[in-house]
């Protein structure tokens, strides 16, 4: 048992491992590919060798990005198919088409036009070397789709028919991909890009100020970052919004766990800050919280826009009472009754297998009429008690915290930045300023990586919401393998990582010796 | 050397690294591997999905903040 555990423990740890550091590179990707597109259409308009400059400063800091990040996700596929093949086969077969158009399509797109972006100056016309630029920024934009597409499915599986004799859940509606839960995760990572990437140019931008290098290059800079993040950021928020309200609908222990709530309530606050109580359980009487600030009607807004709206806490679900697609109240399947009928789709598996090996299509018939009926709890017959169904509450509740906090501490960001801006004396004047913005520069990436830990840790124990628990998609390997290639991983990112930013700075110090007004400085 | 190169070295290394070294030795496809058929590969999966699994003790998950309390 000890051996189950450690490898699915390893395992959950090294895709974890893996998911942060590709992140780190992706998210900058996106919105620095949009800057950079911004800042050459602006050339092209005015003709200037200011904004070329800029332009291809801000695109050698993208393509060492690019050049460093790129494949880090493929580790994922490998995970797959090495430690997690039994959800690979289960679900293979709807995870697979979204991935595989992001391969064949969207990431080839992406690879093609970034190298007419680096290598096509001066060979092809500048019309053309603009739309490379922007088809680049597109590329990665779509690409990031499919792959967000498919980690919605898990969280949200619908569109597909559970086939008993393949043993695996075959796609019958390909549309159904697209629910509120990926449009909303699809475009709340997109803009969280642009917000990460206006941050990052203004920190770097603020070096230059600092040093007293290319001011006008780097006040330019902070404008065009600054007004790119800020949309990003408030778009990010938007779409934030819309994220609580389809993860209330579709996961509703995720928000509870979110919330570190246990019993709910009509009109219910949410927590701007607190500690939540370690020896708290959805069955004891202990106390929610050992330190709580309370927002009221908080909770109640965020999920359903409505101040006076029920939410359900983890008790509340685990005894089934939550809400319905539409947001109502009702009351649903409990727990315990989950995991009873999840074992009696077990069953029925198991005699559909017998029949069909005895060439009983009667009993085949039957056996899969019972599996379909009990197919919604399939994941749930895994599990020996509700405990084991209720995702870790501390990781998630701070996780988020994180997140809002820090996205809070952002707007302010961006909106004092840009009032910095325009007003030339603040930005020269205060190194308070210039020196925050450069320390803010990794808060961002922790904001960003926080949003991921609370829409992957809130989402457990499932890695299929409700068909496939995490101990059961694990492969049958050995713990030893697993740990060592998450040392492995953990040593080679952790490379790339500092090769990077190294890589980074040494460039960020040259090219602000040089003149950044003109393009002669490349 | 020029950072093209640098660039260019580092994403060699990486994906040979990625490509022959983790992905032949640490990361077969085990499916793939071990089975010849989609039907036997089905059985497995099935056997697999199917067999008895131990529920983790929750104060020894690592992902839970209450470790060994």
């Amino acid at each position: 048992m000890d051996d189950l555990m450690t490898v699915v423990d390893w395992s959950r740890w090294q895709f974890a491992l893996t998911a942060i550091y590709h992140w780190l590179f992706v998210p900058l990707t996106l919105g620095l590919s949009l800057i950079v597109a911004v800042m050459e259409s602006l050339y092209l308009k005015t003709k200037s060798e200011k904004w070329l400059a800029a332009t291809k400063f801000w695109m050698t800091l993208f393509g060492i990005n690019f050049a460093i990040g790129v494949a880090t996700g493929l580790i994922l596929e490998f995970e797959f198919g090495t430690n997690w093949s039994n959800y690979s086969w289960f679900v293979g077969d709807i995870f697979g088409a979204p991935l595989a158009i992001e391969g064949l399509v969207a990431f080839f797109m992406e690879s093609t036009f970034v190298a007419v972006m680096f290598f096509g100056w001066g060979k092809v016309s500048p019309r053309f070397h603009l739309l490379s630029t922007w088809l680049t920024w597109l590329g990665a934009s779509i690409s990031a789709l499919w792959i967000l597409v498919a980690n919605a499915w898990m969280q949200y599986p619908a569109g597909m028919v559970f086939d008993p004799a393949q043993m695996r859940n075959v796609m019958d509606n390909f549309w159904d991909l697209f629910s509120g839960i990926a449009v909303n995760k699809y475009m709340h990572s997109i803009f969280s890009g642009w917000a990460l990437s206006g941050v990052f140019v203004i920190g770097v931008s603020a070096w230059f100020l600092l040093k007293r290098r290319n001011i006008p290059f780097a006040v330019r800079s902070i404008k065009t970052g600054g007004w790119i993040g800020l949309a990003g950021l408030l778009l990010t928020m938007w779409t934030g919004d819309g994220s609580a309200v389809e993860v209330t609908k579709h996961q509703p222990m995720k928000l509870a766990a979110m919330e570190g709530l246990y019993h709910g309530g009509y009109s219910q606050g949410i927590v701007a800050a607190g500690i939540v109580n370690p020896d708290k359980t959805w069955d004891n009487a202990e106390d929610e919280y050992l330190f709580d600030i309370t927002v009221p009607y908080g909770l109640s807004v965020l999920a359903k826009h409505d101040p006076d709206a029920f939410v359900p806490g983890i008790a509340d679900i685990v005894k089934g009472i939550s809400v319905n697609e539409n947001g109502d109240t009702i009351n649903t399947v409990s727990y315990e009754e989950r995991i009873r009928l999840g074992k009696l789709s077990h069953e029925a598996l198991r005699a559909y297998d017998m029949a069909r090996a005895a060439h009983d299509s009667e009993g085949m018939a039957k056996a899969e009429r019972e599996l379909r009926e009990y197919y919604p709890y399939f994941g749930y017959g895994y599990f020996d008690s509700v405990d084991e169904a209720i995702p870790p509450v501390g990781v998630t509740f701070y996780s988020f915290r994180v997140m809002v906090i820090l996205g809070s501490y952002f707007l302010l960001f961006f909106i004092v930045a840009l009032f910095a801006v325009y007003r030339k004396d603040w930005l020269t004047r205060y190194r308070w300023l210039q020196v925050a913005a450069i320390v803010s520069v990794p808060f961002m990436w922790i904001c960003s990586e926080a949003g991921w830990m609370v829409a992957e840790v809130g989402r457990q124990p499932w890695t299929v919401q409700d068909l496939l628990p995490t101990k059961a998609a694990i492969s049958d390997i050995s713990s030893a393998s697993v740990i060592t290639t998450f040392w492995l991983f953990a040593l080679i990112f952790t490379v790339l990582l500092v090769a990077e930013v190294s890589i980074m700075l040494r460039q960020i110090d040259k090219r602000s010796k040089t003149n950044l007004e003109t393009d002669n400085a490349h | 050397m020029t950072i093209g190169k640098t660039l260019w070295l580092i994403i060699i290394a990486k994906l040979f690294l990625f490509f022959v070294v983790m992905k032949f030795l640490f990361f077969p496809d085990i499916l793939k591997e071990k089975f010849d058929s989609d039907s036997q590969r089905a059985d497995h999966v099935r056997h697999e999905l199917l067999r008895e699994r131990p529920s983790p003790p929750q104060e020894k998950t690592v992902f839970n903040l209450k470790i060994n309390t």
